[in-house]
C-alpha cells in the first residue's frame, strides 16, 4: 500500500508538471511525457510491479484531467509494457535496439492519445527524444537511489 | 494481466459515465495547482526573456518613449472630438446605444500541453459556472475562441488559430468593409477566404467579427492582416491573419455567458 500511495504522488507531481510546466517554456510545441518517462524507468530498473502500479495510477491521474475517457492513457501504458515484458529478450540485446524500440514506444503511446495531432511527425519525434533522455535520467536516479539504500 | 483488467474496468465505468464525480474531485483540488505551476511557469519564461532581449527592450523603450508623445496628441485631438461629439448628440437627442449587454465570466487559462498546435485550450470553468457549449472567449474587445466542450469544472476552448474555428468577418479599415470568412489554420494563423477580386484587403488592416453568421457577436476584433495572396487568375483573394494577442501568453478571460 505505501508503494502504491508513494507512486501516486509520484505520478501526480509528474502529470502536474508534465500537464501545466514544461510546455510554457516549449511554447506548446512539444510535450515530455514525465509520467511514460518514469514508467518506462521503472521497468528499465527491473522494478515491474512498481512500473505496472505506476501505468496504471498515472494513467488515470492524466485522464481524469483532462477531457477524454478515463483510463485511456492506463490501458494504453499497461499494454505498451506488457508488450516489453513479452519482447524483453529482443529489447534487452543492444544500445540502439532499446532506444529505437523505447522511441517506437512513445510513439505510439502520443500517436493513440494525441488525435489532433497525429500526423505532426516532426513535433511528435522532438517530443518522444525528450522522453527518451527523461526517461535514462529518471533510470539513473532510481538505480542511485536504490544503490544508496541498498549500502545504508 | 491484473492491471489491464482494472485499466478495462475503469473504462467501462467511464463508458457508463460513472467517473464524472470523480474527474469533478480531482479537477477542483488540481486547478489552482495547474493554474500556479503555469503562472510560476509564464513568469519565468518571461524573466529569461527579458534578461536576454535586455539590448532590444531598451531600443523599444526609447521608440515607446516617442510613440507615447505621439499618443499624446491623437488623445488630446480624441478628447476635442469626444466634447464635440457630445454637443452634436445632444443637439440631435440622440440616445445612448449599446450593442453589448451580455454578462461576462472571467476565467483563468489552465493551457493544454496535449495538444502540440495550441489550437485549444483549458479553462478553469464549467457547467456549475454557467459556461455552456458554444459561448464566446474574449479579451477585451478581441475574440479569443469559442467553447468546445464543457465539464463540470473545466471546459475546453477552441481557439481563433484552430482548424475548427470559423467566423464570417469584415476589413474595417477598408471604405467598402470588406467581408469574408475567417478560418484557424494549424493553430498559428488565420485564413480570410471568399473575398472577390474586386474588393479591397491591405496589410495591416484590423478584420473584426461582421456577426453574420449568428455564432459571433459583432464587432470583435479577430487579427491583423499579415499577407494577401491576389492571383488575377483566381477568382477569389485570400488574406492571412494574425492574432492581435499572443495566444500563448494570455492568464485570464472572459466568457460571454449565453442568456
Amino acid at each position: 500500500m505505501k508503494k502504491v500511495v508513494t507512486l501516486f504522488f509520484i505520478d501526480l507531481i509528474l502529470i502536474l508538471l508534465q500537464k501545466s510546466f514544461f510546455p510554457v517554456f516549449f511554447d506548446y510545441r512539444y510535450y515530455i511525457d514525465l509520467y511514460l518517462a518514469f514508467t518506462m524507468a521503472l521497468f528499465l530498473e527491473e522494478k515491474e510491479t512498481e512500473a505496472f502500479v505506476s501505468a496504471l495510477v498515472g494513467g488515470l491521474l492524466a485522464d481524469v484531467l483532462g477531457m477524454g475517457l478515463v483510463g485511456v492513457s492506463s490501458f494504453v501504458v499497461t499494454s505498451l509494457l506488457l508488450v516489453l515484458r513479452f519482447t524483453k529478450r529482443f529489447f534487452y540485446r543492444n544500445w540502439p535496439l532499446r532506444v529505437a524500440f523505447a522511441l517506437l514506444v512513445f510513439y505510439i503511446y502520443v500517436a493513440i492519445t494525441n488525435v489532433e495531432n497525429r500526423w505532426n511527425v516532426r513535433h511528435i519525434l522532438i517530443s518522444c527524444l525528450m522522453t527518451l533522455a527523461f526517461t535514462f535520467f529518471f533510470r539513473f536516479l532510481i538505480s542511485r537511489i536504490f544503490n544508496e539504500k541498498r549500502f545504508s | 494481466m491484473k492491471y489491464l483488467l482494472l485499466c478495462i474496468l475503469f473504462l467501462l465505468l467511464s463508458f457508463l459515465k460513472l467517473t464524472g464525480p470523480l474527474r469533478m474531485v480531482f479537477q477542483k483540488g488540481l486547478n489552482p495547482v495547474q493554474l500556479g505551476l503555469r503562472d510560476t511557469a509564464l513568469d519565468l519564461k518571461d524573466a529569461f526573456k527579458f534578461i536576454s532581449d535586455l539590448k532590444d527592450i531598451r531600443d523599444e523603450n526609447i521608440a515607446l518613449i516617442e510613440e507615447k508623445r505621439k499618443l499624446e496628441d491623437a488623445m488630446l485631438n480624441l478628447k476635442n472630438y469626444a466634447l464635440e461629439n457630445e454637443v452634436l448628440k445632444q443637439q440631435l437627442g440622440m440616445k445612448e446605444s449599446t450593442s453589448f449587454d451580455r454578462e461576462l465570466l472571467m476565467v483563468n487559462v489552465l493551457g493544454n500541453a496535449e495538444d502540440l498546435s495550441y489550437s485549444t485550450i483549458y479553462i478553469d470553468r464549467g457547467f456549475k459556472h454557467g459556461v455552456s457549449v458554444g459561448d464566446m472567449v474574449i479579451l477585451g474587445n478581441s475574440l479569443i475562441g469559442k467553447v468546445r466542450e464543457v465539464t463540470y469544472e473545466k471546459s475546453l476552448v477552441d481557439l481563433i488559430t484552430s482548424p475548427n474555428f470559423s467566423a464570417t468577418v469584415m476589413d474595417i479599415d477598408t471604405a467598402s468593409k470588406t467581408q469574408g470568412v475567417c478560418a484557424g489554420k494549424y493553430g498559428l494563423y488565420m485564413e480570410m477566404t471568399r473575398i472577390l477580386q474586386v474588393d479591397e484587403v491591405n496589410v495591416g488592416d484590423t478584420v473584426v467579427t461582421s456577426g453574420k453568421d449568428g455564432v459571433f457577436l459583432s464587432g470583435f476584433a479577430v487579427g491583423k492582416v499579415v499577407s494577401v495572396s491576389d492571383l488575377p487568375t483566381e477568382p477569389l483573394k485570400v488574406a492571412q491573419i494574425e492574432p492581435l494577442i499572443d495566444l500563448k501568453a494570455v492568464r485570464k478571460l472572459f466568457v460571454v455567458l449565453s442568456k
